[in-house]
């Protein structure tokens, strides 16, 4: 029976074993968190080589403002400089008391974009709001779609198309100005319903070692017809700088299209997909990690540029006029 | 890997089990269910260098068949539940910070080998196992979906001791598994969306990664040769190719076990 006891002892003693094994976590000081936050950008940020960010010399510069007694507050600002220069909106540090961030491609332009006007005098008191979508009958000749985020639905596109197909308008504005992103599948749908055949939507490359350089080789992304109401008529779409991520997305896929004209500004870009890391301490960094391009290989990260460069006339919104969508007029 | 290093060990296993070590009472065949619940420890370093705990309950669905000198058995397992984080800094964090889905299966063989005492038996044999892990990080946005997939094959044991008590034969029995060679799936080197085939995906020895199972069963008998089993079970796997993750867990389990052939 001794020896039984024994065996049994041994037996437990080994079952419960995984800490020897398990990688010791990393204490959470300003130190250890400041060389992972490092070694993600270094090893996994998908666009230092494009915009030409020397990220071991921001290290180097910074290492020194970091020591174990500094407060969490003066980490974060430390960590806040760095990840600014790396001008990607889909970079973010979130501390829980603050969320880094650089969003200068938006707020340094301008806006194009009133949403008093666009609600007041274009959409009014009747429009119909169909999921995400906003929508109702310009000067009973041109379709308007405001479509504020891809985060919300816009599975009701086949009846919007099928409403404004019977009504015999000239084309159809969409209207994605100020519209920051959401769900990528939604803006590959959403370009499917005007695709007659199947294209190359845009290509994507991931990163897949630690070098500046070393992706994948490019994956395509497809866009081919989907809903039962097909689109003939010519298709305007209104752009400005705080269109970004999924946006940048979906007008880089419409504008492989015959019928489609961009009218407006650059978007603000965003064409690496992020991801999430957990530091030491907690704090949730976000950073991108693969890079897009539009069908013939132009890397749309910093921005999709218009057809049609638009710009809001002051004079135009004093009066309640939407510039951009009058210039959309007479295109059609 | 050479695969041609394991040959002499299955030909010394099969010179060796001519035994018969398992009390007649415990033969047959059993369809077993069990519940029980899960303590796991997750470090996955494609998204966090902390560790997370949870906690998940989860049920077996097994067939057992036992001979005086065999076993064989197919297992399927499935659980799910929460893992916490251990943020230490970060107080605005939700608690829960990780919902769980875990599954897997095990179809093993094994034998007598080593005769200790009458009583008192070593076995030894074969199993396939898989285990699936599925993360999904609440706070994460692109990257919320995490999953490992290990296919191994490997190296069952078994010690085995039966005693009488209240003049009942019981069993104590703890099975252990190494695999030595596993299939692995994961998501890729920096990209962890699931529907894109860029995941991480490869044959792999002990090398680089390593599996310990391991499971300590009582087994009380109840009337009509049905039994009853109290298991602690302890896993633990490290993965270390791209990214290394490592998981462990420790459950506890009730089995009922019925008899399928009573005579």
């Amino acid at each position: 029976m001794k020896n039984l006891i024994s065996y049994i002892a041994v037996i437990v003693l080994f079952s419960s074993c995984e800490k020897v094994f398990m990688e010791k976590e990393l204490e959470s000081t300003p130190t250890n968190n400041f060389n992972k936050l490092s070694e993600i950008i270094k090893t996994k940020y998908s666009y230092l080589s494009l915009k030409n960010i020397k990220w071991d010399s921001i290290v180097e510069a910074n290492e020194k403002l970091i020591n174990n007694d500094m407060s969490v507050f003066k980490e974060f600002e430390v960590y806040n400089k760095m990840l600014y220069t790396l001008k990607d909106g889909h970079v973010n540090l979130s501390s829980g008391f603050n969320y880094s961030r650089n969003w200068s491609w938006y707020l340094n332009e301008k806006p194009n974009f009133d949403n008093n006007i666009i609600e007041r005098n274009y959409l009014g008191n009747d429009y119909e709001i169909s999921g995400g979508l906003k929508h109702t009958t310009l000067d009973d000749m041109y379709a308007y779609v405001y479509y504020g985020s891809f985060s919300s639905g816009m599975s009701y596109i086949d009846y919007v198309k099928a409403k404004y197909n019977k009504e015999g308008i000239r084309g159809i504005i969409i209207d994605v100005r100020n519209n920051g992103g959401g769900s990528l599948k939604n803006a590959e749908d959403f370009a499917s319903h005007f695709t007659h055949k199947k294209i190359i939507g845009y290509k994507q490359v991931y990163k897949i070692g630690k070098g500046e350089n070393n992706f994948s080789a490019p994956y395509s992304t497809y866009i081919e017809p989907m809903g039962e109401e097909k689109w003939d008529k010519p298709i305007i779409i209104l752009t400005n700088k705080q269109c970004y991520s999924a946006t940048s997305f979906f007008i880089t896929m419409m504008k492989e299209l015959p019928n489609v004209t961009v009218i407006g500004d650059a978007t603000g870009g965003g064409a690496g997909l992020p991801v999430d890391y957990t530091l030491p301490n907690g704090w949730q960094l976000r950073y991108s990690t693969t890079r897009c391009t539009d069908a013939r290989g132009v890397d749309f990260e910093l921005g999709v540029s218009p057809d049609i460069k638009v710009e809001q006339i002051d004079g135009d919104s004093a009066k309640g006029i939407d510039t951009l969508i009058e210039i959309a007029k007479l295109n059609l | 890997m050479k695969y041609k290093n394991y040959l002499p060990l299955l030909l010394l296993f099969f010179t060796v089990t001519n035994l018969n070590a398992q009390q007649v009472v415990f033969s047959g065949q059993y369809l077993n269910f069990s519940a029980g619940t899960k303590i796991k420890t997750l470090y996955d370093n494609s998204v966090s260098s902390i560790h997370n705990t949870g906690l998940t309950a989860g049920t077996m669905l097994s067939y057992y068949n036992n001979k005086p000198n065999r076993r064989w058995w197919v297992e399927m397992n499935f659980d799910g539940g929460f893992y916490n984080s251990n943020y230490k800094n970060f107080p605005s964090i939700e608690h829960r910070s990780i919902d769980n889905i875990a599954g897997g299966y095990n179809i093993g063989f094994v034998a007598p080998i080593y005769k200790i005492t009458r009583e008192f038996y070593v076995w030894g044999g074969f199993s396939a196992t898989g285990n699936y892990q599925h993360n999904n990080f609440l706070s994460f946005s692109n990257s919320s979906n995490n999953y490992t997939l290990l296919n191994n094959i490997g190296l069952n044991g078994m010690l085995h001791y039966t005693f009488n008590a209240i003049d009942k034969w019981w069993a104590l029995e703890w099975h252990f598994n190494i695999p030595v060679a596993t299939y692995y799936m994961r998501p890729g080197y920096s990209v962890n969306f699931i529907e894109n085939s860029i995941g991480d995906k490869n044959l792999v020895s002990f090398g680089k990664s390593q599996q310990f199972t391991s499971k300590l069963k009582i087994v009380l008998p109840l009337h009509n040769e049905n039994k009853i089993a109290l298991e602690y079970n302890w896993d633990f796997y490290s993965l270390n190719t791209l990214n290394k993750v490592q998981y462990a867990s420790h459950g506890i389990f009730v089995t009922a076990q019925f008899r399928l052939n009573r005579k």
